[in-house]
């Protein structure tokens, strides 16, 4: 009970909190705004990824070649190029070697895809455009074995959407939906302010020894005020994410639950490192710098205000460059192989500043 | 701590070597020497007395476990964190730091190679840093219990100090009082007693003859008994001497001879009724007083020490006062403890003060 | 039963001595004093018996119960008044209250009507609705202490809560300290303003480097120092004086004459100022200023430190 009163009182205020609006709210949402609209240009430029080189192999021979063809007819025009491997060995060396982005082949039991690691936009490209591919193939061959008149319909459906996916491998990401992900995961980061005046913030008002005089045990005021803040980070961000949404149109693809559960994860990573933070540092602005720097030096190597290409070294020692990927791979590929990882990889993080906040919480007197 | 240390790295150097062989690539030529020259560097940091060749001997370490990570077998990086955790924690303190730097290796290292080294750096760091907290702590429990058996002779030595003293000082006090005694006795109450045998003396011899004029010396010798007697009586009433005399001489001669000795000016200032000290308080007041201005003349550097005495209507207070540096956080030790104490037997506090100079002010309760 | 008991308790921050060896007894229904210079260990000693800081060593009692095995219920029946003003700017003035009072159990309508009570008693309840921010000195010092009061603890902490306020909500303060006192709480009230502590208290603590100095009402801490009270007039019309007369006045021990000057001392415990008026009134002497030079708190502590209370 007493946790959720001093869960509720830290939601309360942290919403009358001028600042808290301002910099959660109106800050993140100007600046995607102008970054958005004034890069737009800029940005199809930069993001352009060049002509994307497939291999494939049909051992199927002929039976799905007129849909092949079609398909790789619509690519060219979209600057991926496909060519005849001679076999499986020959494919999956070229793509090793970087000669080529992809390589497919087309078994008795479906397609297998091969990209390079070391390649991932491309990669990803292709890899977004088979998974489509293969979905409509799929169904294709079972409409076509019931009906084989029905199957000029789908030949249309079929030219459309590659068409469609090309587009996408052009472009990837508008300049909005770029920065609707970018802004908010690192306003999600920015909650390491509120995080480092947590507890020193109730020192620093005099309120702790109010809190400590009352009949409440400590683990009560640690548990309520990290829920509170939590949660009222959490619904800035989330704020942010609607608004970016409904007003901006940005593309948050179709797996919405699963973008704000990892949001909801990166802000208790952040509350805590800025918790954990407060209890390193020997003063308060101290511990304030400390984080500004890490949430500048993470926004900016994590691609917050520009995009990075996310296999350099430094990209890896951003959080958030994780977190993007992770969101435009849920959003553009349908690949949610990294969700999992990355939400264990920033609760783990939490956890281990947590312990030290905790320590030294149990240790000191007051908190 | 060291041959902790050794341990651990010959732990960590048995794995190393046990994987080695085990592996046979290659020939074990470049192992051996390295693990040679690592153990003359180890053993020469365990012999050397010197900081700065330990130290040396650190840094070579290090140096040659990087090289030989490199250019001979990637296993050698396990001993790292060992070896650069006895060179970093000269330089850096914090745990986290030196975890940090112990760290840092495992970007140049395979993933696999990584974990490992990973876990042997942090294990060695945690163990290392609890067995040097512990050993730090166990030097300052030792540390502490010298000082303690050291305060312990003082006190004990201080003790049986007192008791000397005091046995002593009963001693001279008799002596003093006698002698005082003898010295009023023979003065007034001998004359008296001499007259008055004279007298009786003559009136025996006259009995016979003028009976009139022996009645006359008799009377006179009556008198002059009874003179005698009533001498007695003043003497014994005059030589009970006023206590606080004694009391005030004392501290008045001490802060006499402390002032002659240390060249210092030392007024001393009473006010008030001095007659309510009793002469236990006296005890505490002059034994304070006296660590006051020791203490004083140790640390302070003054150029003047005042004391006053001042009786107010229920408390007695004592001021030892100096101008000199003073001490923002005042640690207590054995002389304050003592002051302490020794007021607190009469019920009295002392209050220690450095903010303006130094000053120790005991005070005593009255009781009427 | 005593309110509290504090016995030979001792804390150490590092080297630093703040509270040596004290010993206190509170019994119920005082208004107690501590009175010390700033850093005496007043707020140390307070914060101890709140259960913010553990003693070093000693043993604190509040209803006879030791706080160290009994820390909930000796939270329930403490109200402390924080030195500084404890107090959260974005939530609004009744909000305060609420939510400190809601941490010591308090529900529903209980809790809305205590807080009320608190706010009423502090003359805040115009302003419930009113955020912090908007408030004076005075207000915001109100507001602190309200929120000590809504869970009607028994005894109540008061640290230095009229630092930097006008004289009139200062005045508020203490009529409000005195109110609570007659409402039964008992309180322990510390301050380095003198004339405060000798306006409300019923008994009084002189704290000096984390020590109690003296302890007692405030003529008992007065008598310590002196039994005589001075009282000088500057009058017109000596001749008229009648010493004699004057001196025949119930407890007084002299007169001494100087110019225009009339020194009477007299005895501490009696109360004879206006019988001495009345005496010059009805000689025909005129007084022109009447200076009472009795002692009070600060000289007390002058004369057993040395030093001044505020320096």
């Amino acid at each position: 009970m007493n946790i959720f009163r001093i869960a509720a009182k830290e939601i309360k205020s942290d919403f009358r909190d001028v600042r808290t609006l301002f910099f959660m709210l109106l800050f993140p949402i100007v600046l995607m705004f102008i970054l958005g609209t004034a890069l737009s240009n800029a940005f199809h430029w930069t993001i352009s990824v060049g002509d994307v080189h497939v291999l494939y192999n049909d051992q199927q021979a002929g039976t799905l070649s007129p849909y092949i063809q079609t398909m790789i007819q619509a690519a060219k025009k979209a600057h991926i190029d496909f060519q005849e491997a001679s076999d499986h060995i020959k494919g999956i060396k070229a793509v090793q070697e970087g000669k080529a982005d992809g390589y497919m082949e087309i078994g008795p039991h479906g397609v297998e895809l091969y990209t390079n690691e070391r390649n991932k936009i491309k990669g990803s490209i292709v890899e977004g455009m088979m998974a489509a591919f293969v979905g409509r193939y799929q169904l294709a061959m079972a409409v076509s074995e019931v009906n084989p008149g029905f199957v000029p319909s789908n030949q249309r459906m079929h030219d459309e959407y590659i068409q469609e996916r090309s587009l996408h491998s052009k472009r990837k990401p508008g300049a909005m939906d770029y920065y609707a992900v970018a802004m908010t995961t690192m306003i999600a980061l920015y909650s390491a302010l509120p995080g480092s005046a947590l507890l020193r913030g109730e020192r620093t008002r005099k309120t702790a020894d109010r809190l400590l005089a009352a009949p409440v045990r400590k683990s009560e005021i640690f548990i309520g005020k990290l829920v509170g803040n939590v949660a009222a980070n959490f619904l800035c961000v989330a704020v942010v994410m609607l608004f970016s949404q409904w007003v901006f149109h940005a593309d948050w693809g179709h797996h919405v639950s699963l973008v704000w559960l990892l949001l909801l994860t990166e802000v208790v990573l952040a509350i805590s490192f800025g918790l954990g933070m407060s209890y390193m540092a020997k003063t308060e602005g101290a511990a304030r710098t400390i984080a500004m720097v890490i949430i500048q030096l993470s926004s900016f190597f994590g691609g917050a205000y520009f995009p990075i290409d996310e296999t350099a070294w430094y990209a890896h020692l951003s959080p958030l460059s994780r977190m993007n990927d992770t969101i435009f791979k849920i959003v553009y590929a349908n690949d949610l192989s990294r969700v999992v990882p990355t939400m264990l990889l920033n609760i783990g993080i939490a956890a281990l500043f947590l312990v030290v906040a905790v320590v030294s919480v149990a240790r000191r007197e007051g908190l | 701590m060291e041959s902790l240390l050794i341990i651990y790295k010959l732990i960590v150097w048995g794995y190393a070597a046990f994987d080695y062989l085990s592996s046979k690539q290659q020939t074990g030529a470049g192992f051996v020497l390295v693990s040679l020259i690592y153990f003359c560097l180890q053993l020469f940091a365990l012999i050397v007395r010197h900081k700065k060749w330990k130290r040396g001997a650190a840094f070579g370490s290090v140096v040659l476990l990087v090289f030989a990570a490199v250019l001979v077998e990637p296993l050698w990086a396990l001993l790292l964190p060992l070896n650069g955790y006895e060179l970093t924690s000269l330089y850096i303190h914090r745990v986290w730091g030196i975890g940090g730097v112990l760290l840092t290796p495992m970007i140049w290292l395979r993933p696999s190679e990584a974990k490992l080294y990973g876990f042997v750096a942090l294990f060695s760091l945690a163990s290392v840093t609890a067995a040097k907290r512990h050993i730090e702590r166990l030097e300052q429990q030792e540390d502490r219990l010298d000082q303690l058996r050291h305060d312990l002779y003082r006190l004990a030595r201080r003790m049986s100090e007192y008791h000397q003293y005091m046995k002593q000082s009963e001693y001279t006090l008799q002596l003093e009082e006698r002698n005082r005694l003898s010295q009023r006795i023979h003065d007034q109450i001998g004359h008296s007693l001499a007259g008055a045998l004279i007298q009786m003396e003559a009136a025996k011899r006259l009995m016979d003859r003028d009976c009139d004029k022996a009645k006359q010396l008799l009377e006179n010798a009556i008198h002059i008994s009874k003179e005698g007697m009533e001498q007695i009586r003043m003497t014994l009433k005059q030589i009970k001497p006023p206590l606080e005399q004694i009391g005030l001489n004392r501290v008045k001669l001490f802060i006499e001879e402390f002032s002659a000795q240390h060249h210092l000016p030392v007024p001393l200032v009473c006010k008030g009724d001095l007659d309510v000290i009793t002469p236990i308080q006296w005890k505490v007041i002059y034994e304070n007083i006296a660590e006051a201005l020791t203490n004083a003349s140790k640390y302070a550097e003054a150029t003047a020490i005042a004391v006053e005495i001042h009786v107010l209507n229920r408390v007695i207070k004592v001021e030892v006062k100096d101008n000199g540096k003073g001490a923002a956080k005042i640690k207590k030790g054995l002389g304050i403890i003592g002051m302490e104490e020794r007021a607190a037997s009469v019920h009295g506090t002392v209050i220690v003060d450095g903010t303006n100079g130094f000053s120790v002010t005991t005070l005593l309760p009255i009781h009427k | 039963m005593n309110m509290l008991e504090i016995k030979q308790v001792t804390k150490k921050f590092g080297d630093f001595i703040a509270v040596d060896h004290m010993s206190l007894t509170v019994a119920e229904g005082e208004i107690f004093g501590f009175l010390g210079a700033n850093g005496a260990g007043k707020s140390t000693t307070i914060h101890m018996i709140a259960g913010l800081l553990r003693p070093n060593a000693g043993e604190i009692k509040i209803l006879g119960k030791d706080i160290a095995k009994h820390r909930q219920f000796a939270k329930r029946h403490i109200g402390i008044v924080p030195q500084e003003i404890a107090i959260y700017e974005h939530l609004t003035a009744y909000e305060n209250v609420e939510f400190f009072a809601g941490l010591y159990g308090l529900r529903g309508a209980e809790l809305r009507q205590r807080v009320e009570e608190a706010l009423e008693f502090v003359g805040l309840s115009d302003k419930r609705k009113s955020y912090p921010k908007h408030f004076s000195g005075g207000m915001k010092r109100r507001l602190n202490i309200a929120c000590a009061l809504a869970h009607r603890p028994k005894l109540i902490i008061m640290d230095e809560p009229t630092v930097g306020i006008d004289p009139q909500s200062r005045n508020d303060i203490l009529a409000s300290v005195k109110k609570l006192n007659e409402m039964g709480c008992t309180i322990i009230y510390t301050s380095h303003y003198m004339e405060e502590v000798e306006e409300i208290c019923t008994r009084i603590a002189i704290i000096d480097h984390g020590k109690i100095i003296a302890e007692g009402t405030k003529e008992q801490l007065e008598a310590m120092i002196t039994d005589t009270k001075d009282i000088w007039l500057e009058i017109r019309g000596m001749d008229r004086l009648n010493k004699e007369k004057l001196q025949s006045i119930h407890g007084v021990k002299a007169v001494q004459c100087d110019d225009n000057m009339v020194k009477i001392s007299s005895d501490i415990s009696v109360n004879n100022l206006n019988e001495i008026v009345q005496c010059l009134i009805h000689d025909g002497v005129e007084i022109r200023s009447l200076e009472d030079k009795s002692p009070n708190l600060e000289t007390v502590f002058l004369a057993l430190t040395g030093r001044n209370l505020r320096d």
